[in-house]
């Protein structure tokens, strides 16, 4: 037996020990609520923030869904163009703004569908429409049409189609992906175009028949006045006297000029019109040129020389000719009596372009005149000082700007003429053939 | 003695043929129309032609009233028995398209009238020499 006072120290322990488990468990329970609490507030926190999170994700995702059809929507309006699909397998069709807009239709007060879409285009294209779509299906490629369509308001309008097929992962069709496109305004402006050019073709061909006419025509009544005036002279051989003689040299003269006239204006109008472009050689053509002028030369006395080498560029043989042969021409025609004409062609690499220059040592051109002297019929001197109809560098200049180039007087010190043009290079090098 | 069809229209330029031929050495009677309605008359032997002798050449110029000379000559080699006489296109038109068309068509050859006239007579001269001179011509 323990002694009374041991127990009450036991009592006393218990009681305190009691005391102090209740203190220990009501602490645990307390600081359990307490935790239990705590810990219901953080996850209220936590999914308050979650929410709002995905609020913000939502609103993002929605303003770039909305930002995306705007963007679609503004470029389909700014390229008048709308775009739809097809789901071949729930054979929903979708439509974008822009595909509504082209047919006139309203977003949300129509269901979009083929059979809408063939509704709306001109009963003449319906089976083109209706052919091309089929196609796109059966064959599985992409195909393009013209057509017309009619908006609810009667206004009609061209469209261009275009559709292809979508796929799946393993190659099937599963989407009819279209677009339109309202192309009225440029087909007008096409229409317009091709308006222009026949009229370009037919004043073309009118001027055609006019060298034509002019060739004949107007040559054949020349001849008979030149051929009978020679004639009445033999007819009347020795029975003319000094005034008789001289008109007759007149009727004569006129009739040589007008024939001239006439094959210049010819060749004028001929330039460009049955030239054929290939590739030729300037070194070539004014050779030719200078054998044609084998008389002038030699009965003036002339030498022509070359700097610098000449190139291959693409041109019409003959034009080429004819060009340094009214350039040549001019240079020794147009000479000082007192010397004898000494004519320089030289050749210039100038990047993009040769710069081809025929150089005398004649009366040269005064600056005033440098413009006119290309003009058709444009002529400087009197006819008893200088011989010629005019149209030598009008012919020129025709042959040079037909192939994109330019020509010019060149100012110069001193005595004589510079006419230089520029050719543009040919694109390819083609290989010198000899 | 040769016969010479031409078919003509100007005047002016059938009397520059008759001239030439009066002053070559060949003999040749010329008779001239002026125009594919007379012409096919005279070679057919049609209404005032009843008389008309076949020619051995026909001179025909293209620019022509009513039928131009590239028709009449389509249609002289369309006949049986037409189409083997000799037919010189004589023209003003020096152009590549006529020239090439004509001798298409069956053109014995292709002269451009000169023109001043000594070069004129002397083309015919030289017609005359080549086909009643140098060329034998269908019996």
């Amino acid at each position: 037996m323990l002694p009374a006072a041991l127990m009450g120290w036991v009592v006393w322990g218990v009681i305190l020990s009691g005391t102090l488990v209740v203190i220990g468990l009501a602490t645990v329970l307390v600081g359990a609520l307490l935790g239990l609490w705590v810990g219901q507030g953080l996850r209220r926190r936590m999914e308050a923030s979650i929410a709002a999170r995905a609020e913000r994700l939502e609103a993002a995702y929605e303003d770039a869904v909305r930002r995306g059809r705007t963007l679609l929507s503004n470029a389909e309006r700014v390229a008048q163009l709308g775009s739809g699909e097809r789901d071949l397998r729930t054979g929903l069709s979708v439509w974008s703004d822009g595909f509504h807009a082209i047919l006139g239709l309203e977003p949300g007060q129509c269901e979009p569908s083929p059979n809408l879409l063939l509704d709306c285009v001109h009963p003449a294209d319906r089976a083109l429409v209706q052919a091309a779509m089929d196609d796109v299906v059966r064959e599985g490629r992409r195909t393009d049409e013209y057509f017309r369509v009619i908006r609810p308001d009667g206004e009609i309008r061209i469209l261009h189609g275009r559709a292809d097929v979508g796929r799946d992962e393993h190659g099937g069709s599963v989407r009819l992906d279209a677009t339109i496109q309202d192309v009225t305004e440029r087909k007008r402006l096409e229409d317009e175009l091709d308006g222009l050019i026949r009229e370009l073709w037919r004043s073309n061909e009118e001027l055609e028949q006019f060298a034509y006419v002019a060739s004949h025509d107007l040559r054949q009544p020349l001849r008979v006045v030149g051929s009978y005036v020679s004639l009445m002279e033999e007819e009347l051989q020795g029975n003319l006297n000094g005034d008789a003689l001289e008109y007759m040299t007149f009727v004569r003269d006129g009739v040589r000029r007008m024939d001239r006239l006439i094959t210049d204006l010819l060749t004028y109008s001929r330039v460009g019109r049955t030239s054929t472009d290939q590739p030729v050689s300037m070194g070539k053509a004014a050779e030719a040129a200078v054998t044609d002028l084998q008389f002038e030369i030699e009965d003036s006395g002339a030498s022509v020389k070359t700097v610098g080498e000449p190139p291959m560029v693409l041109g019409d043989e003959s034009e080429m000719e004819r060009l340094f042969q009214n350039l040549i021409g001019n240079a020794i025609k147009y000479r000082r009596p007192d010397q004898p004409p000494q004519v320089m062609v030289g050749y210039e690499d100038q990047g993009e372009l040769w710069r081809v220059s025929v150089s005398d040592n004649g009366i040269g051109i005064p600056p005033e005149h440098a413009e006119r002297v290309f003009g058709i019929f444009q002529r400087l001197h009197a006819r008893n000082e200088f011989e010629g109809t005019g149209v030598g560098l009008a012919i020129a200049k025709k042959i040079v700007e037909r192939h994109g180039g330019t020509i010019k007087v060149e100012p110069r010190e001193g005595n004589g003429t510079t006419l230089a043009f520029t050719w543009p290079k040919m694109r390819e090098p083609v290989e010198m053939v000899s | 003695m040769h016969d010479v069809l031409l078919i003509e229209d100007d005047p002016g330029d059938a009397g520059l043929v008759r001239i030439a031929m009066r002053r070559s050495h060949h003999s040749c009677r010329l008779h001239h129309v002026v125009d594919g309605g007379e012409a096919m008359a005279f070679l057919r032997r049609r209404g005032s032609h009843e008389q008309a002798p076949r020619p051995d050449l026909i001179l025909l110029d293209l620019n022509l009233p009513g039928r131009n000379g590239h028709e009449i000559l389509e249609e002289i080699r369309a006949d049986s028995v037409l189409k083997t006489i000799p037919v010189v296109i004589l023209s003003t038109s020096g152009a590549e398209r006529d020239v090439k068309k004509a001798y298409s068509l069956g053109a014995s050859s292709y002269v451009a009238k000169p023109m001043d006239v000594e070069a004129f007579t002397a083309a015919i001269h030289s017609i005359e020499d080549f086909w009643f001179g140098t060329a034998q011509l269908p019996a």
